[in-house]
């Protein structure tokens, strides 16, 4: 019933993947994770969500939020921060279609493809 | 009716708890994986309301949670006696707004009114209630037939061991689950008297269930492959849980 977040930092992205239930319980320990990141000035972020089981509304908040905050820190127009996810199960793609939140993100099959996005 | 009730404190710390109670609701509802899934994600969402807004600076209370079925509909009532907070008069998000116009608020309430039939709130003396109601497919549990086969299922043992279940057969049964731990023995007449059934309970896409093999007969199944061919389980709940997991089947 708990969320386990493992970071692993990369040279293009910091991966964080996240096990077990985002719900409002455990949504603040995403999102602080998140914003210890930011306050490296890394801005870009894969979360690897295929070993979530659970995604409640606290949890979607914070993926939005972090990416509005994410995108705000530009290199050039083009480039920038962002928030990518990889390896939605099909639970929490179905959340995502009920909420419009697949066409907000850039998702990838998995990790590796959404690191080398960057 | 089956129906239960379970009174948390109102902090984020009793939602394990509740997701655990709306389990054995759905469960109880013999709901398929999905139909339990939308409902524990509203339960969820309504609770999580209920413990960031209607306690918001005050200082939390209870939750009580309670369900009922009835007549083919799971219903959760959710009682608290924080702020009186009408969800409907939460703005629905637009979840086809662009990323930049998209705010990340009211999405509980907007998924909790998605995945449930009705969603209705009161507020009297005796607090804010919150009613989800979910109809559900009723599962065809109901059909299923179980039988307790006793003795060695050999050459001799097996047309009277199996009897009650090829009568059953051959009036028609599509679910069998046939409880094989009285069985201590089996020879190729009995798992070509199993096969037969099988057969017959494939070709009207039914299922049977084998449960509670003793050691030495589980070594023949595997032994001979048929392991693969039947669909054994360790126990009848085990074996139930499975069929239910497959939701609308049938």
């Amino acid at each position: 019933m708990e969320m386990e977040i493992t970071h692993t930092r990369m040279n293009r992205a910091d991966l964080l993947t996240l096990k077990g239930r985002l719900d409002a319980m455990h949504a603040p320990a995403l999102k602080q994770k998140i914003e210890e990141i930011f306050g490296e000035g890394r801005y870009r972020i894969v979360l690897d969500m295929s070993e979530l089981e659970y995604v409640a509304s606290p949890g979607l908040r914070v993926l939005i939020e972090a990416r509005k905050k994410a995108r705000d820190w530009k290199i050039t127009d083009l480039e920038g921060g962002d928030i990518r996810l990889a390896g939605l199960s099909s639970r929490i793609r179905e959340v995502f279609d009920l909420t419009g939140f697949t066409s907000l993100f850039d998702i990838y099959t998995n990790a590796t493809e959404a690191v080398g996005s960057f | 009716m089956p129906s239960a009730s379970l009174t948390v404190p109102a902090q984020l710390d009793s939602l394990s708890e509740i997701c655990e109670f709306v389990n054995s609701a759905t469960r109880q509802a013999k709901m398929s994986e999905r139909e339990a899934w939308q409902v524990q994600l509203a339960v969820d969402e309504a609770a999580t309301n209920i413990i960031q807004h209607a306690y918001a600076d005050i200082t939390p209370d209870t939750l009580r949670i309670s369900w009922e079925i009835a007549a083919g509909e799971l219903i959760f009532v959710l009682v608290d006696h924080g702020k009186p907070f009408d969800p409907d008069t939460v703005p629905t998000p637009d979840i086809n707004s662009s990323f930049e116009d998209r705010q990340g608020g009211g999405l509980g309430i907007y998924m909790m009114k998605k995945l449930m039939d009705t969603v209705t709130y009161t507020f009297d003396a005796s607090g804010n209630t919150l009613t989800l109601r979910k109809r559900f497919a009723e599962a065809e549990v109901v059909d299923l037939q179980r039988f307790v086969i006793e003795g060695r299922l050999d050459a001799r043992g097996t047309l009277s061991a199996l009897t009650p279940v090829n009568s059953a057969v051959s009036a028609g049964a599509r679910m069998l689950l046939l409880d094989m731990q009285q069985v201590s023995f089996l020879s190729s007449s009995g798992l070509r008297a199993l096969l037969l059934v099988r057969r017959e309970i494939n070709e009207r896409h039914g299922v049977l269930m084998l449960v509670g093999l003793q050691p030495q007969v589980d070594e023949v199944f595997t032994m001979t492959g048929f392991a693969q061919i039947f669909e054994i389980y360790r126990t009848s709940n085990d074996a139930l849980v499975a069929l239910n997991a497959r939701g609308d089947q049938g």
